[in-house]
């Protein structure tokens, strides 16, 4: 707080170090808001190329592999850029310490906002680490699939957050950006959708049609 | 069992015991198992670029996409920076992320600033919320500030009485105002107490404080908007302009 001499002046020196205090936490107020963003926009990558590689809607001219290496590269990255945000709104002095960004539910100021944003960071924290061949060779397949699919309601929460929170909501740009992410990420949604209905037509016919899954099926026999 | 060995057997089914082959059998027979050795041996080949590292010559992993990796790092932050520059360049500029609830009073708010520079408010630092705040629509209210009564009333020179409105607690600490009453119209709000337990809350306030005493003095009463990005300090600004404007009513000085 900037508070006036003895003769009513601001001390020059007081008001300086105030200024630079104040700058600083400026700032790191404005690396939240812009790393708060790329960690959106990380996430929606992430899940796109997630959807798009297990729909095999990859293409032919990328290999399958660069596909799968750059989701898990884009998740990984939405990771640490949702923690580099957590971060920095912790030093902006906003009046969240650490308990709050890692707590659900216990920041006292825009509660669900707040919430959101951490349940967000943790379904992204889960979908990573699980990612891991190291962690990934650990757990069978079922499990690691339902781990992975926590990430899809977890992008939608850090949407749902930064909304919420209501700095940036009010541009423009942002409402763009938002409509951008939730068209491709519904669109790439929708592709998986279709190709796994069509994949599990595809499987239930060639039971059907070899002997042993109609004499099961039809209980034959 | 591959579609291929599938295949492969329906049209060359195994002899039965005792079937003798005849040359061209048997040397077709031999062609096809000499393609199968071929496939086995191309096969973990294939299953190594199905994965999405791969180890180079000299044993070092190397990711399928590790040039897209890179872009996509180098994209990250760059895309952070500008946007840092950005947003702080927005903001100093006059197109903060404080909005006001309703955007008509927007040009209003904006032109009562340096006005507003020359009162004891300006000086010291005034109320406020985290800029983080949610964005609520104009007039909703939050945790009602607790308020104090109002105090006192000064007689000012020239005709006009000044009211000092009640303290209101808020989330982020007290909020009071004086409201300069003269001829019936309010012609001056001044904060005098307001949170100061954040930076971040000083700067935002030298933009809120402005904006609430404009639209007091338009609205010509307490009604006023809440500004979004400074929501509490909005509410404990109308509670203690209230109370300020009650104890006017009080002493017999109506307003509009």
């Amino acid at each position: 707080m900037v508070r006036p001499g003895a003769e009513g002046e601001i001390p020059r020196l007081e008001l300086e170090a105030v200024e630079e205090a104040q700058q600083l936490t400026e700032l790191w107020w404005y690396v939240s808001r812009s790393t708060g963003l790329v960690a959106t926009a990380l996430a929606v990558g992430s899940l796109v190329f997630g959807f798009l590689f297990s729909a095999r809607q990859t293409g032919k001219r990328l290999r399958p592999a660069w596909w799968l290496d750059l989701h898990n590269w884009l998740g990984g990255l939405a990771l640490a850029f949702t923690a580099i945000h957590m971060l920095a709104v912790i030093f902006a002095d906003l009046g969240y310490g650490l308990v709050d960004v890692l707590v659900p539910g216990t920041s006292t100021d825009s509660t669900l906002a707040v919430t959101l944003g951490v349940l967000g960071f943790y379904g992204i924290a889960i979908a990573s680490v699980t990612a891991w061949r190291r962690v990934r060779s650990r757990m069978s397949r079922a499990v690691w699939h339902t781990l992975h699919l926590v990430s899809i309601p977890a992008v939608a929460f850090g949407g749902l957050h930064a909304y919420l929170m209501g700095t940036d909501a009010g541009s423009r740009a942002f409402v763009l950006f938002i409509v951008l992410a939730a068209v491709a990420g519904s669109y790439a949604a929708a592709l998986r959708i279709t190709g796994l209905a069509a994949e599990r037509s595809r499987s239930s016919e060639q039971i059907l049609n070899s002997g042993s899954g109609r004499s099961d099926r039809d209980g034959v026999r | 069992m591959t579609v291929f060995d599938d295949v492969m057997t329906a049209m060359y089914p195994p002899p039965r015991p005792g079937q003798l082959l005849d040359a061209p059998t048997r040397e077709q027979l031999d062609r096809i198992a000499e393609l199968q050795a071929r496939r086995k041996a191309s096969a973990p080949a294939r299953s190594v670029a199905k994965r999405s590292t791969t180890t180079t010559a000299s044993g070092k992993r190397r990711h399928a996409a590790h040039r897209s990796r890179m872009a996509a790092l180098a994209a990250s932050i760059s895309a952070t920076g500008m946007l840092t520059a950005y947003l702080a360049a927005a903001d100093h500029a006059g197109a903060s992320n404080i909005a006001l609830g309703s955007s008509s009073l927007s040009s209003a708010a904006t032109g009562a600033q340096a006005p507003a520079a020359t009162t004891p408010a300006a000086t010291t630092p005034a109320a406020t919320t985290p800029a983080t705040a949610a964005k609520k629509p104009a007039g909703s209210a939050t945790t009602a500030p607790k308020s104090t009564p109002a105090t006192t009333a000064k007689p000012a020179t020239g005709g006009a009485t000044s009211f000092v409105g009640g303290t209101a607690q808020t989330r982020w600490g007290p909020v009071q105002v004086k409201v300069t009453i003269t001829a019936g119209h309010i012609v001056d709000v001044v904060a005098l107490q307001s949170p100061n337990s954040h930076s971040r809350s000083t700067w935002i306030n030298s933009q809120a404080v402005p904006m609430l005493r404009s639209e007091a003095l338009q609205a010509q009463s307490a009604n006023i908007n809440t500004i979004s990005g400074a929501t509490y300090t909005s509410d404990g600004y109308a509670q203690s302009l209230q109370s300020a404007l009650d104890q006017a009513r009080a002493q017999g000085v109506t307003v509009g």
